[in-house]
């Protein structure tokens, strides 16, 4: 007898009742679950990329990221016939044979190499190793790092003084350019600079060594910034000038012209006390050059921007041996702009000195005096001439190549293929994260606010609700897994939030991101690390962080009374983010904030992130107690001692990061 | 006091300059044969006193006042720090550069007009300014405050400062303040630490990893930078006269 199975309607029914109640079931349990990661009800249900493409560890991380090269910056031997660059995310210098177009040799580095200047002979490098805080001393024929120095913290530009057998060095972090001796192998002097010293630059009678700075020096709260310009006396190896460059910062990239009497900076102009609706006007970021007299010291400061474009993050420039051009990488818009130095001198003399800063300001200005805005591959930075002036190379970073142009043409004529091609999820993210293209006429990248992922320590008028209200200090957007809710008001759940809808609405003023785009913008942003922590040097603590951390847990002022847990410091700023997620008012809020309780803010690195509280009103560490603590609400600590207080303070230096 | 004793006192006592503050009311003085050839002499003799043989007799002065440019005639400090003559008066600092006297006052950026101390860090070229008011760091014309709100200086009442190895001492009315100027970290020493009686400290001074402290009631105090450890000199029989002896066995440094 045939088996016949005993299937009836009503079972296909259960059955399919039953698959479709499960499918629905599971749909509506990741539609939950997607919308309480992100906070946004529309956001894509692809698991992959929240669980597999951002990861960067594991053995099956190698299918889906690649390692790329980064190249930064750039130096080329006397014969014009090679090319020395530091790639920044491979640690290693890459020699470039020009004329084939080839990468013939990688020489590994130090951590994040960065500067690289060449010895008169064309042998030996000099290589600034900003992560790991050294100078690689490389030999170029032999392929080998010879010798590393230990000079600071975060080198980034470089001067050889051969004369003097001795080097300048920008410790970035520390705020100094030291000199540094190469025969004793020791720092010598420790001369200030400004905040975050980037590029050294000779001039060209070799006398001074002048030196852009990033940050803007502080300044009194709700002020405009100012940031230094600084030059050294190469013999005397003194400071002998600080020039303010005013409401300007992000200070990177400087040349010199020929004839030694004028620098070019790139600047950028942050409108940053306007409300930014002011996006929306084409008026909240600016980019531009300070000119710099080196006889007289004054300073003009013209745009590069046009009325209804912008050209976002310049980063280096380079003058033509005869004087005549003068070329700016823009980071942010893929872009290198070419220049008419003659018509630039000419506009700049044309203004009088007391409408200078009108010049600052216009945006027609650079109709005067801009050939050309060439396209590049993806965040160009670094450039180098050839010798003979023809050819100009530029560092394509998140390209991975070298662009050549034709100094003559003002034209892409060759491009010099350094790493991998294939764009990997992080690297799509990361390139997003640099380029102004998602903002209203390319005013500003995420990169414009927050250089290298971190903080560019102003204070901004976000919110649509009027001149000067809810200002609020800008973060770093490093370590920041594990610490939603994000804006300080904690509005955001997640960084889908933050950087998603509303985001494009209020600050970008443009479409938003694709969630492709959203998604791998915030596994970026999510893989962005603090730097070592220069505050943990030993795998003992030190006493004084011991005592500090005593204080940090306590639960008993000095006379024994108990301290109630929202009074303890560990209570709002648990480990390891040192951040309970939580919103607190610790009786900061004034007027002109329109709530008064704020997300309690990670302290990873938090020496790095001056100036402090909500809306940047605390210049110091110190001042967060001493001066916006009177009632004791943000943390029991006026029974504290100054001895106490201090120890206190340099425990949390210690806070986050990496280190011992 | 004339201004000569003053100069030769401040040799034999604190250090060899040639520069002579003459206390208020005195304003500057300097030798005729100019600064470096007047340090080289002053060392000379300097020497020469210790061999056993005569001072030498300066004679010939140039005084500044305020008709030659400084802010005050009472001037209570003075220093030369990297080829600049710095002073501190009851009316602000001033560095004589090119021959001219150059004032540096709250408006830019003093933390208080009384200036009692100033010092330079040979490593940085930085000049350090005590104050009523707090302690400066000038920078060739970069003017940084650190008083007791914004910093971890323990007292804004500044009497001596010094550095040592890219280290501020700071003498102060509550204890000394020690700066670290490469990390930024501050460290305190008071009566809870140190072997002082009170806190009130009114002069700090540095040599060859010795720093030396002048305590109210307390003597001077020496800190040895290589070990952390304290040594006092105090008056043995309790009379406010100059006998300070070292308690231990250990040898005055030459």
């Amino acid at each position: 007898m045939r088996w016949r199975p005993r299937v009836t309607p009503h079972l296909f029914a259960a059955v399919g009742v039953f698959g479709i109640v499960m499918v629905a079931g599971a749909h509506h349990g990741l539609t939950v679950h997607v919308q309480r990661i992100t906070g946004i009800e529309s956001a894509s249900r692809n698991c992959a990329h929240c669980h597999v493409l951002p990861r960067t560890e594991g053995p099956l991380s190698r299918f889906w990221q690649r390692d790329y090269l980064s190249p930064l910056q750039m130096a080329m031997t006397s014969d014009g016939s090679t090319l020395i660059v530091t790639a920044e995310e491979a640690d290693a210098l890459l020699v470039v044979d020009v004329a084939r177009g080839t990468v013939v040799d990688s020489i590994p580095v130090g951590a994040q190499p960065h500067s690289v200047v060449l010895d008169a002979d064309d042998r030996t490098a000099y290589v600034t190793n900003r992560r790991d805080g050294t100078v690689s001393l490389v030999d170029l024929h032999q392929g080998v790092e010879l010798e590393t120095f230990d000079v600071g913290t975060e080198p980034a530009g470089l001067v050889v003084d051969r004369a003097s057998g001795t080097m300048f060095v920008a410790n970035s972090n520390a705020n100094e350019v030291v000199v540094f001796d190469l025969d004793d192998r020791r720092v010598t002097r420790r001369l200030s600079a400004g905040q975050h010293p980037y590029t050294l630059r000779a001039t060209v009678d070799g006398q001074a060594i002048l030196v852009t700075n990033r940050i803007t020096d502080p300044v009194p709260y709700r002020t405009p910034p100012r940031t230094e310009f600084t030059i050294i006396d190469r013999q005397a190896r003194r400071v002998t000038e600080r020039i303010t460059l005013d409401q300007a910062h992000i200070v990177e990239g400087v040349a010199v012209t020929p004839d030694g009497s004028l620098a070019l900076a790139t600047i950028a102009r942050p409108k940053n006390l306007l409300p930014a609706t002011q996006v929306g006007r084409g008026w909240m970021m600016t980019f531009g050059l300070a000119i710099i007299d080196l006889a007289t010291g004054d300073v003009a400061q013209v745009l590069l921007d046009d009325v209804d474009r912008f050209y976002a993050d310049p980063y280096d420039v380079v003058i033509t041996p005869d004087g005549q051009r003068a070329f700016v990488t823009h980071a942010g818009a893929d872009v290198v702009t070419a220049i008419d130095l003659a018509a630039l001198r000419g506009l700049v003399a044309s203004v009088p000195v007391d409408r200078t800063p009108t010049l600052a300001n216009d945006l027609t200005a650079s109709q005067a005096f801009v050939l050309a805005r060439i396209p590049t591959g993806a965040n160009p930075k670094g450039m180098v001439m050839s010798p003979d002036g023809t050819r100009l190379y530029v560092a394509e970073r998140l390209a991975d190549r070298v662009a050549v142009i034709d100094v003559a043409n003002l034209s892409v004529v060759d491009s010099i293929v350094l790493g991998t091609e294939p764009m990997t999820f992080r690297r799509h993210g990361q390139r997003l994260f640099h380029n102004a293209g998602q903002t209203y006429q390319g005013q500003f990248s995420c990169r414009s606010c927050h250089p290298e992922g971190h903080t560019d320590q102003l204070t901004y008028d976000l919110e649509p609700d009027g001149l000067g209200r809810n200002i609020v200090n800008n973060l770093s957007l490093r370590n920041l897994r594990a610490t939603a809710p994000y804006k300080w008001t904690g509005k955001n759940p997640s960084l889908y939030a933050q950087c998603g809808y509303r985001f494009a609405k209020w600050l970008t003023r443009t479409e938003p991101y694709s969630d492709y785009d959203l998604r791998a913008l915030v596994a970026y942003i999510l893989s962005l690390e603090h730097s070592p922590n220069r505050y943990r040097t030993g795998e003992t603590p030190a006493a004084q962080h011991v005592r500090g951390a005593t204080l940090f847990e306590r639960t008993v002022t000095n006379d024994g009374t108990p301290i109630p847990p929202d009074g303890q410091c560990v209570t709002c700023h648990p480990g390891p983010q040192f951040t309970d997620g939580n919103m607190a008012d610790v009786g900061t809020g004034g007027d002109h904030d329109s709530q008064h309780t704020f997300d309690t803010p990670a302290l990873n690195n938090l020496y790095e992130t001056a100036p402090y509280l909500h809306d940047g009103r605390a210049a110091t560490l110190e001042e967060i107690w001493t001066v916006f603590n009177p009632d004791d609400r943000h943390g029991v600590a006026n029974d504290l001692s100054k001895s106490q207080l201090n120890d206190l303070i340099e425990y949390l230096k210690t806070l986050g990061g990496s280190g011992p | 006091m004339s201004v000569k004793r003053y100069v030769i006192v401040a040799v034999s006592l604190v250090s060899i300059t040639a520069w002579g503050g003459t206390g208020v009311g005195h304003a500057m003085a300097k030798l005729e044969t100019g600064m470096t050839p007047a340090h080289d002499s002053l060392v000379e003799r300097v020497a020469v006193r210790r061999a056993g043989t005569r001072i030498a007799v300066y004679d010939q002065w140039t005084s500044y006042t305020t008709a030659d440019g400084l802010p005050s005639n009472k001037v209570f400090t003075v220093r030369v720090v990297d080829g600049r003559v710095w002073i501190g008066t009851d009316k602000g600092a001033a560095y004589l550069e090119d021959g001219r006297w150059h004032h540096v006052g709250v408006a830019d950026g003093l933390a208080h007009p009384v200036v009692l101390a100033v010092e330079g860090d040979p490593e940085t070229g930085d000049v350090w300014i005590g104050t009523l008011g707090g302690l400066n760091r000038w920078s060739v014309g970069r003017m940084e405050t650190f008083n007791q709100f914004n910093s971890g200086l323990v007292n804004d009442v500044v009497y001596g400062v010094t550095v040592e190895n890219g280290r501020v001492w700071v003498a102060t009315a509550a204890g000394i303040a020690r700066l670290d100027s490469r990390t930024g970290t501050w460290s305190i020493f008071n009566e809870q630490n140190a072997p002082m009686h009170e806190p009130w400290t009114y002069g700090v001074h540095t040599a060859d990893g010795l720093v030396y402290i002048a305590a109210w009631g307390g003597g001077v105090l020496e800190y040895d930078t290589t070990d952390g450890q304290w040594r006092e000199f105090r008056d043995p029989d309790g009379e406010m006269e100059i006998d300070l002896f070292p308690n231990g066995n250990r040898p005055l440094p030459r």
